[in-house]
């Protein structure tokens, strides 16, 4: 914006000759300016959808019998059940983040690195994973992780009697989520990896530092870009997370997202569910805050 | 030319996106002139449920009045309520279990019914017509267990259920505090005439039987489906189980069920307040009533549903009658749990077995 502004600076000043020029500049500002009403549609889409939707939610959670009321939040907030609940849900989606992270870390390296031939094949499989629906994945994981299934099978054939408990806990749960998000994480992380210079880590090395030095002073503040943005997006999802806890957790994983259907479905108290959703929708704002962040200095750290 | 060229099109999308969007549905309700509606949609739980109502109600419904039949999936009273507040009717009528029945009948969401157009004289003398609904449908939520887990027999009632150590296992019991409560007192020595009202002191009693069972519990059931799986696999070995479900499980699974104690859970046809097609929605009702199609209900969910209507049972051979939630002898066994003082009083509970549950 400032680099045309201060041609059209020197077209002003510059005067006649270059009437023409200015003449097709300004029109390319015409035309990008009335070029950006065709979004409107898809404003107009978005905000019926999505925007309006949202809104709903939001007053319906102010709503009470004689109008205005912070009833709902009092309840929200104040219930020491549903207290721990939402603590539960934000540190718990925290932790899932980080298991992601590792695991995505690692693959998304391997896939910038020893494995770079098969970088495409990797990233095929994992996109393949997208198409499948996050339900079918789900009761997938409840056959393999059963009593009768493959890892229960494997433990008996080694002899033991009786396999260690799979589903319905913290591990099923974990296992199931990882498996949906980490391909969003390589999805963030694989192409800042590939945009780091390898000669970056060559030259630490020659410099005098080990491998594992190298690693952790050079190559992972290059990609930091990318993991927050993978950590931003995978804990914003997590959060949100209905069916994998539902169907794979016990009760100590329940999230707020199923207190939150009940009271949408079992008891119809929509207010109630609108304040739920809100909170659950304001620990997604320290992220994006945090992201935001990031981006703008992003242009210091020169890439990603 | 070009700039206005795009603000044209622009602004002609909008308007189209704008008037696809107030569309709305089409005209398809009685005429005042007494016109029948093309089609009527009656929301239900999908799958075996959704194919036993076809065979059943359906089918004959659209063979005597020309009149097609929509299905909308699941079932959930959100689905009455966002009609009646919306005025945008996607779902007329629908079979509903006691519990959502009592709950949309508190919100206001029925429509009263007009008896003269349906014919319960059939009905079994034990069930009440409701002003908002007639009794359509009955299943039991019945123990159920692995036979190879209990050679011996397994718990045939709830004290026994409770019983880990002659009948030990994994257990599961459905997430929800109703009938739990009840279960709970049952096992704790209570006797089922004593059970209602549900006063403080027996919510308190029930939750520390719970209290006794609860270590022993390893899924908290929301999923009927799965709860199918649950126990074929043999994740657990005791369990409450719907008997429509119970009934349509493979031989191959072994399980057996019993009859004491059980739920019978009465489920009533009821009609979303303010519907254009209530003539329809009573003529579908009316078919219901039928003995005949109670059986084929029945019998195309493998006979774990029962007929409302005495007169189903002489469409079953002894043996199938056995199965059935409805046969005389397997109704004396169980109890009906309170579904309206549950509709009243749920929400003051809930939070209460939610924080028991995760504590």
């Amino acid at each position: 914006m400032t680099v045309t502004a201060d041609a059209k600076l020197v077209d002003a000043q510059a005067g006649g000759p270059r009437g023409s020029a200015r003449a097709t500049r300004s029109s390319k500002y015409a035309g990008r300016a009335a070029g950006s009403y065709l979004v409107t549609p898809a404003l107009v889409f978005l905000g019926v959808t999505f925007l309006f939707p949202m809104l709903t939610v939001l007053w319906a959670s102010f709503e009470g019998e004689n109008g205005f009321t912070l009833e709902w939040y009092a309840t929200a907030l104040g219930t020491p059940v549903y207290q721990r609940l939402i603590v539960y849900t934000y540190v718990f989606s925290a932790g899932v983040t980080l298991i992601c992270l590792v695991f995505g870390f690692l693959l998304s390296y391997a896939m910038a690195t020893f494995w770079k031939r098969h970088a495409g094949a990797i990233m095929a499989g994992l996109l393949l994973a997208f198409w499948t629906g996050m339900l079918i994945r789900t009761y997938a994981w409840m056959v393999i992780l059963g009593s009768k299934g493959i890892f229960a099978g494997a433990f008996r054939a080694v002899g033991v009697e009786e396999p260690p408990q799979m589903m319905y806990n913290t591990f099923g749960t974990v296992v199931g989520m990882a498996n949906i998000l980490i391909p969003y994480m390589v999805l963030m992380l694989y192409p800042v990896m590939n945009r780091v210079n390898p000669n970056l880590m060559m030259a630490a090395q020659t410099l005098g530092a080990t491998r594992l030095r190298a690693f952790w002073r050079v190559y992972v503040p290059a990609t930091i870009p990318g993991i927050v943005s993978g950590c931003v997006l995978v804990y914003m999802i997590t959060l949100g997370f209905y069916i994998t806890p539902a169907l794979l957790g016990g009760t100590e994983n329940m999230m707020i997202s199923q207190i939150i259907e009940r009271q949408i479905s079992t008891l119809q108290n929509w207010n109630l569910a609108g304040a739920l959703s809100v909170v659950l929708m304001l620990g997604c704002i320290i992220p994006l805050w945090i992201y935001s962040r990031q981006l703008k200095s992003s242009n210091v750290l020169g890439g990603g | 030319m070009h700039r206005e060229l795009k603000t044209a099109i622009a602004a002609v999308s909008v308007a189209a996106l704008l008037a696809g969007c107030a569309a709305g549905a089409p005209d398809n309700g009685s005429n005042g002139d007494g016109e029948l509606a093309s089609s009527i949609t009656v929301m239900t739980w999908g799958g075996t449920w959704t194919e036993a109502e076809a065979a059943g109600y359906h089918v004959p419904f659209t063979d005597q009045t020309g009149i097609e039949v929509n299905t909308a999936t699941p079932m959930d009273v959100s689905k009455f309520r966002i009609a009646v507040e919306s005025g945008n009717y996607e779902v007329d009528v629908a079979l509903l279990p006691p519990y959502h029945f009592f709950l949309a009948k508190e919100l206001g969401l029925l429509e009263p019914i007009d008896l003269s157009l349906i014919d319960t004289s059939t009905l079994s003398p034990d069930l009440e017509v409701d002003e908002f609904g007639v009794p359509g449908s009955m299943v039991a939520q019945q123990i159920a267990y692995r036979n190879d887990a209990f050679p011996n027999g397994g718990p045939q009632n709830w004290a026994e259920f409770w019983d880990v150590e002659k009948f030990p296992g994994k257990r599961s019991l459905e997430d929800s505090p109703v009938a739990n409560l009840e279960y709970a007192l049952l096992a704790d020595g209570m006797a089922v005439s004593d059970l209602y009202p549900l006063t403080p002191e027996k919510i308190d009693r029930a939750f520390a039987s719970l209290d006794k069972i609860k270590p022993h519990i390893l899924a908290w059931g929301n999923n009927p489906a799965l709860s199918q799986q649950m126990i074929t696999d043999g994740e657990v070995d005791a369990m409450m189980l719907f008997s429509g479900r119970a009934s349509s499980l493979d031989p191959s699974a072994n399980v057996s069920v019993s009859w004491e104690q059980a739920n019978q859970n009465v489920g009533l046809w009821a009609i979303v307040k303010g519907t254009p097609r209530v003539k329809e929605a009573h003529m579908l009702i009316n078919v219901a009533m039928d003995p005949e199609n109670q059986a084929m209900f029945s019998r195309t969910t493998g006979f774990g549903y029962g007929t409302v209507s005495p007169q189903g049972s002489d469409f079953f051979t002894p043996e199938e009658l056995e199965k059935m939630p409805s046969h005389p002898e397997n109704y004396a066994k169980g109890f009906k749990v309170d579904n309206e003082w549950w509709g009243k009083n749920l929400a003051d509970i809930l939070p209460r077995w939610e924080e028991w549950k995760i504590s």
